[in-house]
């Protein structure tokens, strides 16, 4: 498509422009701010897609601004190589017309339909045409003012581009039906769903669960009233049968006939009653009577028996007095025979006791002997060693040598040796080596040993044989040497007279003999003290102690076995003997003694028993023989006035009596028991209360039947089972219903999102051919770059630069604007491709773009503008006038 | 001879829960019509007696409305009406035969009859004696007839036992078998005739001189023959019943299933055969696997015959859509449409899948659409 001219009249602030031969390439329409560009847009858009009978706001804004007028555009175009020419007027008398390839031009309303159907768009079903919703393509085509850097407005259009694309991508797409398509699908969906997949408010399935509710309610509440209903008729059912057994039974009669005969049951039983009291009485009488008779003979019975045990205990205590005063004597003479067992056990106790004490004091005599001896013995040895001590000691310190004189001798030898060493060095050495035979005489005067070296130390004269005498004198220091060695000599022979020893060896010999004895010494102390640890003194006093001690005992041995043999009449080897043996007797004389004293003190003991026994025993038989001849004297009395057998028919007499008259009350109490005048009464009662009860229980019956019977009936033929059943089928009928739209739903929604998913995935394919198209144009802006689109809407997502994306809203102005009329021009290419009326108007759309950047625009502007009408509004001349495309002004 | 018309399981009041209000009003309403065409044909063939076998009402909560009506439709014939209470009209306490005695007695109806004892019943001056064995309750579980063995009669008197419940042995396994019925009946208690009810198909000599007369209305797919009633004629004691079927029924019912296999055709035929469609009643169970055109054709066609069947139920559940190449040619599918196809063919033909039946119809959806698209076009 493109535009051939474009006239308005009383359009706006337009009072008459037109724009005649338009290039069906590049065009510049230039025009000052506020001379009308915009309008003319604004008036092609009207010509297009605003219904010419509309009366609504932007229609109104179409006026001019005196508010009066008829706005009237008229377009030339071609399309598809075919010429249209299109004329609207606007609100004062609205008129249509569109000439094109048919007989004569079309007008009114159908050039409406016929627009929309040639330039592919939709007119809004009420209001104004808005850009994103109604116009198609020319959204994306047609930039007003000020939205160039806003994105691509693409809405509608999208499905004009992607119907476009699919020219060039060919088969991998579903084409206009495959869109068809998914609007139906969506159409199928969305009777059942809302647009978030939620069952919709006039969804069938809404409907159908919203009559199966009711149904159910419904059913529920039938179901309610039917079990109401059947449990009244139970309930009537149970009472007419309850009822029927009254009245079959004839249960009221029987309870009157039952209360008459407690009545007259009563009467008898109070009569009987009365007799019986009279028989208690008479029985009462009688058995007064038995009991005095009862008594009389009882108490006779009582007298002779107590007679007769009283004879007989009194028999019995008098033997056994005799008894107990037999054996009070014999206690009396047991008691003499212990007490002289006594005497005799005590003697042989003290005997025993005395041989004991000596026995004891001849031990403790020897024990003291032994232990005087030992310690004789140990002083003894003691002092022995004390004296061999005493010795020893004299020998050592008769030695005046010690270590002290020892280092002193030598010290003095080696001094001796020094001076001698020291002489030897010092003194010159004499060496003879005559020739022939001749001697030489040394200053000793014995002769020298030719050829022998001899050290002179003091000045000394030899004697040579024909030579004459040479004397020999050594130097000072030698001399001196040798009185040095003098003294020493002298000081070390003064220590050896010291010490009385003739050498140093000899000195040695004579420390180590003192040593030797030292130590013999210490060890003779060491046994001393050993034997006497306490010193020999206090060992002598202990020794001493001991002898006394052993005196003493001796003394008072001696006297025990005088008085001994004098007072217990005990022989001397009574005396000695077995100490154990004695022992044992001691302890066995011991243990007689004792058991007599306890024989002893039993004999007494039974004897005063005894004797207290025998005194009681002589009271009770004397207390019995008193006893005895009172009774005996009563009985004889009694037996007197009446005698036994007559008392024993007295008392026959009376049992008889009162048996018989106890069998009669029997006879009245058995019939008092059968039936007695309170069980009657309750008998009488409990009938009058059964009668009560059963006439009121039937009378409540026959008000319960006739109540029941009324409520049953107004039910009863209400069709309650009827609905019941038909709730129930109705519901089965609804679920089988719901189940089959369920699934039709189901489906409808599985179409739906399976083809839009389908149709997703191709667009991923469909985008190749837009950024094939923007490629060279957007190169020759931003080098290596590229552009996001989005895949659903295709709206501008990003720039890439250098594989890097820039969300477009964060682009500069400048940036985003050239990036939209890039990809806008690429879009149209597509949509030219595809068929689509084409023509790009930008309104200003490059105000925010640098120099350098806008002759690169005029650069993409001409390259687009080959195959593409291009129209640019723009109020900046000096902006376009090097793109050497026609100039209209305004 | 006696003249004697058998029928029983009128069911009025049953509510046809399943049918939408129009069509449920008529059958109800068949269902009076056909006590009218009883009354008349009684009254025609010069009837002596009625037996309606239990079950007259549905229900004993029917509405008293409902009961006016059978009294009206009664009005034809003027001869006895004995009616037995069945299981579904047990002689309870509060049932409705209190309310049709009640009725019957307001309006005057001498002709009424209601065996609600089980006590021999003298009827026709003697001539004739009515053994009936009425249901105290829905299920008695004892056979009720024993008694007839030991009634006596008059020598010269018709025996005509009069019972409702399930014949022993000799009905399919499916019926009831609530109230059993010695199927030697008919023999031992020496009757002339055994009118039953409660089996809804019509049955005669089932045992010897023992019948079902079925229920003169169908009220549900058969699998036995309803629609009709007895009429016996007895000549006399020990003599054998002449037993007749007369049709009654208004409405047909008939359940039918076809298998079909790649193609329609001979279904067309099939609904064709109908004599009667607008007073038929067709459950159709159709079972196999169609291509996409096929089963658009078959929803073309049962759509035009449900509009001249009185019902036409139909229960497609093992019916499969199979689509194949052709179908895929004739929507013309390429693109996205292609690959969405696929897909739901995938899902479709998983067994494991549980959007299986879904996508089957999603399909079919799919196939119906596109071609209505396409049609637009052109």
């Amino acid at each position: 498509m493109y535009l051939k001219s474009l006239a308005v009249r009383e359009f706006a602030n337009l009072d008459d422009a037109s724009l005649e031969g338009l290039d069906p390439g590049l065009n510049v329409v230039v025009g000052d701010n506020e001379a009308g560009k915009s309008t003319l847009l604004k008036a092609l858009r009207a010509a297009f897609f605003q219904k010419f009978r509309g009366r609504g706001e932007t229609v109104e804004a179409f006026l001019p601004y005196g508010g009066e007028g008829r706005p009237t555009v008229c377009v030339a175009f071609s399309l598809a190589g075919t010429d249209y020419r299109l004329a609207k007027s606007f609100w004062t008398r609205p008129s249509a017309e569109l000439d094109g390839p048919w007989p004569k031009p079309v007008t009114g309303d159908a050039v409406e339909e016929k627009l929309a159907a040639l330039l592919g768009f939709t007119h809004p079903g009420r209001g104004d045409s808005k850009l994103t919703e109604h116009q198609g393509a020319f959204g994306v085509l047609w930039v007003e003012q000020g939205r160039s850097n806003a994105g691509l407005d693409i809405g509608a259009g999208r499905d004009a581009v992607t119907a476009s694309l699919e020219g060039e991508v060919g088969t991998i797409l579903g084409g206009e039906r495959g869109r068809a398509l998914i609007g139906a699908a969506k159409a199928l969906n969305d009777r059942h769903f809302t647009a978030t997949g939620r069952i919709a408010g006039n969804a069938p399935l809404k409907a159908i669960d919203d009559e199966l509710g009711a149904a159910r309610q419904e059913l529920d509440e039938k179901r309610a009233a039917f079990a109401d209903l059947d449990q009244k008729l139970k309930r009537l059912d149970d009472r007419r049968r309850a009822l029927k057994g009254y009245e079959e039974a004839g249960t009221v009669e029987k309870a009157g006939e039952a209360l008459r005969a407690a009545e007259t049951a009563v009467r008898r039983a109070e009569d009987r009653d009365r007799e019986w009291q009279a028989a208690e009485g008479a029985l009462r009488q009688a058995e007064a009577i038995r009991l005095a008779a009862l008594d009389a003979l009882r108490r006779r019975d009582a007298l002779l028996r107590e007679v007769e045990e009283t004879r007989t205990a009194y028999a019995a205590a008098a033997a056994e007095h005799a008894t107990i005063d037999a054996a009070a004597r014999e206690a009396v003479a047991a008691v003499s025979r212990a007490r002289a067992a006594r005497e005799v056990t005590r003697h042989a106790l003290k005997q025993a006791e005395s041989r004991h004490e000596i026995d004891r004091m001849q031990i403790a005599l020897t024990r003291d002997q032994a232990e005087f001896r030992r310690l004789t013995d140990t002083v003894a040895a003691a002092e022995a060693l004390s004296e061999e001590i005493r010795a020893l000691s004299g020998q050592r310190d008769a030695i005046a040598m010690d270590d002290k004189t020892l280092s002193a001798l030598d010290e003095a030898e080696r001094q001796l040796r020094d001076c001698e060493i020291r002489l030897q060095v010092a003194a010159p050495a004499v060496t003879f080596e005559p020739d022939g035979a001749g001697g030489v005489i040394g200053p000793d005067g014995k002769a020298v040993t030719p050829g022998h070296s001899e050290r002179v130390v003091t000045p000394s004269r030899f004697q040579l044989d024909g030579f004459g005498a040479v004397l020999v004198e050594p130097g000072g220091g030698a001399a001196n040497l040798d009185a040095a060695k003098q003294r020493a000599e002298d000081a070390r022979d003064a220590l050896l007279k010291q010490a009385g020893a003739a050498s140093l060896d000899a000195a040695r010999l004579l420390l180590t003999k003192r040593q030797t004895l030292h130590g013999d010494l210490n060890l003779l102390a060491a046994r001393r003290d050993a034997i006497v640890p306490h010193g020999l003194d206090a060992e002598r006093a202990r020794r001493d102690a001991a002898e006394a001690a052993v005196r003493r005992l001796e003394a008072a041995l001696a006297s025990a076995r005088g008085e001994a043999k004098a007072e217990l009449s005990l022989q001397n080897n009574d005396v000695d003997g077995d100490g154990d043996a004695r022992l044992a007797a001691l302890d066995k004389a011991r243990r007689a003694a004792e058991a007599a004293d306890r024989a002893l003190a039993a004999a007494q003991s039974e004897s005063e028993a005894m004797t207290l026994s025998r005194v009681a025993a002589e009271s009770e038989c004397h207390h019995l023989q008193m006893r005895l001849e009172r009774l005996a004297e009563e009985s004889a009395e009694t037996q007197r006035a009446a005698s036994r057998a007559r008392l024993q028919d007295r008392l026959a007499d009376a049992d008889a009596d009162c048996e018989a008259k106890r069998a009669r009350v029997a006879r009245h109490r058995a019939d008092h028991d059968a039936e007695g005048p309170e069980a009657a009464k309750a008998r009488r009662q409990a009938a009058e209360k059964t009668l009560r009860q059963i006439s009121e229980t039937v009378r409540q019956l026959r008000e319960d039947c006739l109540g029941l019977e009324g409520e049953v009936r107004v039910v009863g033929g209400s069709g309650i089972g009827e609905a019941v059943q038909r709730l129930k089928e109705s519901i089965a009928d609804l679920e089988r219903w719901r189940a089959r739209v369920a699934l039709e739903a189901d489906a409808a929604r599985l179409l739906y999102t399976t083809l839009v998913e389908a149709q997703r995935a191709a667009r991923e394919h469909w985008l190749g051919p837009i950024k094939t198209r923007v490629a060279p144009y957007l190169k020759l802006l931003h080098p290596n770059s590229d552009v996001d689109l989005d895949e659903e809407t295709l709206e501008l997502k990003a720039l890439r630069r250098a594989g890097i994306a820039e969300r477009f809203e964060r682009l500069s102005a400048g940036a985003r604007e050239q990036v939209a009329v890039v990809t806008r021009l690429a879009l149209a290419q597509v949509l030219k491709q595809g068929g689509h009326p084409a023509t790009v108007i930008l309104d200003d759309a490059l105000v925010n773009t640098d120099e350098i950047r806008l002759d690169r625009m005029h650069a993409v502007l001409r390259e687009a503008a080959r195959d593409l009408q291009v129209i640019v509004l723009t109020c900046r001349e000096r902006d376009f006038r090097d793109l050497g495309a026609p100039m209209f002004r305004l | 001879m006696i003249r004697l018309l058998h029928t029983a399981d009128w069911q009025i009041g049953k509510p046809f829960g399943g049918f939408d209000e129009e069509r449920r009003v008529e059958l109800k309403s068949a269902r009076f019509a056909a006590v009218g065409t009883i009354a008349a044909l009684a009254r025609d063939r010069r009837v002596d007696a009625i037996l309606v076998a239990g079950d007259a009402f549905d229900d004993n909560t029917v509405a008293e409305r409902d009961v006016n009506r059978v009294l009206d439709q009664m009005k034809a014939f003027g001869g006895l009406w004995v009616f037995l209470p069945g299981n579904h009209d047990a002689a309870i306490t509060g049932s409705v035969w209190e309310r049709v005695r009640a009725l019957g007695a307001r309006r005057g109806l001498q002709n009424l009859i209601i065996a609600d004892e089980p006590e021999p019943l003298a009827l026709l001056d003697g001539r004739l004696f009515v053994l009936p064995a009425p249901l105290m309750r829905r299920q008695e579980g004892a056979d009720l007839t024993g008694w007839f063995d030991a009634a006596e009669t008059p020598a010269g008197a018709i025996r005509v036992g009069l019972a409702h419940g399930a014949l022993e042995n000799r009905l399919p396994e499916a019926a009831e078998a609530g109230n059993p019925i010695a199927e030697t009946r008919a023999l031992t208690a020496h009757l002339d005739y055994l009118a039953l009810g409660d089996w809804h198909g019509f049955l005669a000599e089932i045992a010897p001189r023992t019948a079902y007369a079925g229920t003169p209305e169908p009220d549900r797919y058969p699998a036995n023959a309803p629609g009709f009633v007895a009429l016996v004629e007895i000549d006399g004691p020990g003599e054998a019943p002449r037993i007749e079927r007369v049709p009654v029924a208004r409405y047909n019912w008939v359940a039918r299933s076809e298998r079909l296999d790649g193609a329609v055709d001979g279904l067309e035929a099939v609904l064709a055969g109908f004599e009667e469609p607008g007073h038929t009643l067709l459950k159709l169970t159709l079972t196999g696997a169609l291509p996409l055109r096929e089963r658009v054709r078959l929803d073309e066609i049962l759509a035009e015959w449900r509009e001249r069947f009185f019902i036409l139920d139909l229960r497609d559940d093992d019916l499969f859509d199979e689509p194949d190449d052709d179908d895929l040619d004739r929507i013309d599918l390429s693109g996205f449409v292609r690959t969405a196809i696929e897909t739901l063919r995938a899902k479709a033909d998983d067994p494991a899948d549980p959007e299986r039946e879904a996508a089957r119809l999603a399909i079919r959806m799919a196939y119906v659409e596109h071609r209505r698209v396409a049609g637009t076009e052109r």
